[in-house]
């Protein structure tokens, strides 16, 4: 059957569009997101207009102590033009505005606290990182709320998902840290905190018991090494890998020293303390197959 | 670790919470972190700024954001002081060839103590204007917790010869209140002390009325003009004369929110009721034809020492609330503004406008001065 079907052409746009899904479920699952249904057109009881949705999710904040839903969109062959992606947010924000009435009603969402994060999940070639920054920086979001937890929309491109893809298949995740906030001290759980893997910082347990600090973003400047043991400090761990997607060789080469001293101020120190180095992985965003060789052939994911 | 350049969620959800910061601005931040935060109010931004702990090179741009002023443009002057010496006959013929001489001579090279580097010298894709250059420097931010926070915003300036040779304009695009003076510092660094160059913000005279009657002829290009909420400001320091109210004698500055009416009205207060001049307006005119015509808001401000420079302020189309295109004639006053429809203008866009706009006051300068001189 997709010998027919011309794999270039919009025809199989379907095909892809849900292989890729299939492999975003299998990716939340992986993260401890509970994948409560997919594809499925919520009806919002306001309006009598329906509301289809990639994927609905939920997970435990360990932090919060709540259960929160998260919804889901993946998107295939994206231009990543400004007005498009505007365009795409702005939908899923107006989507979490109308769904938020109706989730709790649903037998499967009835434990959920509130539902208030929407996650854009781009399959994206060329991907130019800075391009969807800029296109997200310069949106003017409309139906803003003046809720203490308002709505966010978390636009995720290749480099997280091949970074995550990549430094999953090295040290495999059992256990994700949620960092300390406010008062809330940081914490352990199976499930790992959205907020990180959008921002693109995020450290877990591995399956050997070592700590792992993912970053996806390049640290082009010299004050950012020194800021990851800034972040060892604060979050109150001891680092024993550090996975740095976006980092070549040749300027990891250019810190080393300054590395150096930064570790050692480390162990002096009780807690915080960093790897003798990192490892700079340079990934290119031009092929997804680290993404598809981990999360492709899950099919018990739902 | 307080003092470490990684600023912390909790300080940054702090800086967020504080008035003086700019929600947008910090909407803007979190946007190029990658997560559109849909909040109206400071509160809810900064429940999700102290949860997330993004990428130091990310939190490095944080200033790039949370200081942002809305869009403008200053100018400078630049032109010989005193006697130049003696030239030779080879080489660039303008203060404005000169001047992207040494430009181009120092691409890439830091200078100052805010290390100003040109990151790009071009030809102007704006016809009014012969080049254009592009600056970064250092702008240090200090969030609410104490911590600092450097980043390195770019500011773009255009340049354009005079009527005379010997003097060149430079607009600045300001985005950040820093960005004329880090412009105006780098130009002088950047000339040869031996060369006698003067940069001089681009100002109106302290008699200024006459010529805030030019300058706003020359925006309104012979088309209507309106203006509103002006500001007037006492630039003497001079005792003020005693037949005057004890009131107006000790008043410093004045500031009115008006409707919107013509310029004369605003001339004829400060000059006979407040003793003191213009310091600032929004102003009010027509930009397009047909389909394309827009009514546009810019703040005209020139207060104390500063320089004169031209805020955004809005847009907005000749088209009705349901889409249908106006077409009687509309006034800008008051009834004639609350008809028309909010534009959607980009930042580009905007500044484009203010460009223009700075032409044409440039323009008209020089035509005044070329008819003063015949």
């Amino acid at each position: 059957m997709s010998q027919i079907i011309n794999p270039v052409g919009p025809e199989a746009n379907n095909q892809r569009a849900n292989e890729f899904e299939d492999q975003v479920v299998s990716w939340m699952t992986e993260l401890g997101w509970e994948v409560l249904c997919r594809n499925i057109d919520l009806f919002a009881q306001n309006g009598h207009q329906s509301k289809g949705v990639d994927v609905l999710g939920a997970f435990d904040d360990p932090q919060l102590g709540n259960r929160y839903g998260l919804v889901g969109e993946a998107k295939i062959r994206h231009p990543l033009r400004a007005d498009k992606t505007q365009k795409e947010v702005a939908a899923l924000s107006h989507k979490l505005g109308a769904l938020v009435p109706v989730i709790p009603k649903l037998s499967i969402g009835e434990d959920i606290h509130a539902t208030r994060t929407g996650l854009l999940v781009y399959d994206a070639q060329p991907f130019n990182p800075a391009k969807l920054s800029e296109a997200l920086s310069t949106m003017q979001p409309v139906g803003t709320t003046r809720s203490e937890w308002p709505r966010e929309v978390w636009a995720l491109g290749p480099n997280t998902l091949i970074g995550m893809a990549d430094a999953f298949s090295r040290f495999e995740p059992t256990k994700f840290y949620w960092p300390p906030f406010e008062r809330q001290g940081g914490k352990w759980s199976s499930v790992a905190p959205p907020q990180q893997v959008g921002a693109g910082v995020l450290a877990w347990k591995s399956r050997r018991g070592k700590v792992c600090l993912w970053l996806r973003d390049p640290l082009p400047h010299d004050e950012d090494f020194p800021a990851i043991s800034a972040l060892a400090w604060e979050w109150q761990i001891d680092i024993d890998r550090i996975i740095c997607s976006s980092v070549s060789r040749d300027h990891w080469r250019t810190q080393t020293k300054r590395w150096e001293a930064e570790t050692k101020k480390a162990k002096n120190r009780g807690i915080g303390r960093l790897p003798d180095s990192i490892e700079p992985r340079d990934l290119s965003w031009d092929s997804m197959t680290p993404w598809v060789d981990r999360w492709s052939h899950d099919e018990e994911a739902v | 670790m307080k003092n470490s350049r990684y600023p912390l969620p909790e300080a940054i959800a702090q800086t967020v919470r504080h008035p003086s910061t700019s929600l947008s601005g910090a909407r803007r931040f979190y946007g190029s972190a990658g997560v559109v935060v849909y909040a109206d109010e400071r509160a809810g931004l900064a429940n999700v700024a102290s949860r997330v702990w993004l990428g130091p090179n990310v939190t490095r741009g944080l200033s790039t954001f949370l200081d942002m002023v809305t869009p403008g443009v200053g100018g400078l002057i630049m032109q010989p002081a005193g006697v130049q010496a003696p030239q030779l006959d080879v080489g660039p013929r303008t203060a404005s060839s000169r001047l992207r001489e040494m430009a181009e001579a120092k691409h890439q090279i830091p200078l100052g103590p805010r290390r100003a580097t040109l990151c790009s010298v071009e030809d102007s894709a704006d016809s009014a204007w012969e080049w254009t250059g592009l600056l970064s420097y250092d702008h240090e931010f200090r969030l609410k917790s104490g911590q600092y926070t450097t980043s390195r915003p770019m500011a773009t300036f255009h340049v354009r010869p005079d009527s005379h040779p010997t003097r060149a304009h430079i607009l600045v695009e300001i985005h950040y209140t820093e960005d004329l003076d880090r412009v105006r510092d780098w130009i002088a660094a950047l000339l040869p002390s031996v060369e006698r160059w003067s940069i001089l913000p681009f100002a109106l005279l302290d008699d200024r009325h006459e010529e805030v009657r030019a300058v706003v002829a020359a925006i309104g290009a012979g088309g209507e003009v309106t203006v509103a909420n002006p500001q007037t400001q006492k630039l003497s320091a001079a005792p003020a004369d005693q037949q005057l109210a004890e009131f107006v004698r000790h008043m410093r500055e004045a500031r009115y929110t008006t409707n919107i009416q013509g310029l004369d009205s605003l001339i004829e207060r400060a000059e006979t009721v407040d003793h003191a001049v213009l310091s600032a307006f929004d102003l009010y005119h027509w930009i397009g034809e047909g389909k394309n015509r827009a009514a546009v808001r810019i703040r005209l401000k020139q207060s104390g020492m500063d320089p004169l420079t031209l805020t955004w302020g809005a847009v907005r189309e000749a088209y009705t609330a349901a889409g249908m295109q106006i077409t009687d004639p509309v006034s800008l006053d008051v009834d004639g503004w609350d008809s028309l429809t909010t534009a959607a203008w980009d930042d580009d866009l905007k500044i484009a406008h203010l460009r223009l706009l700075w032409g044409r006051i440039i323009d008209s300068l020089q035509s005044a001065s070329a008819s003063a001189a015949a």
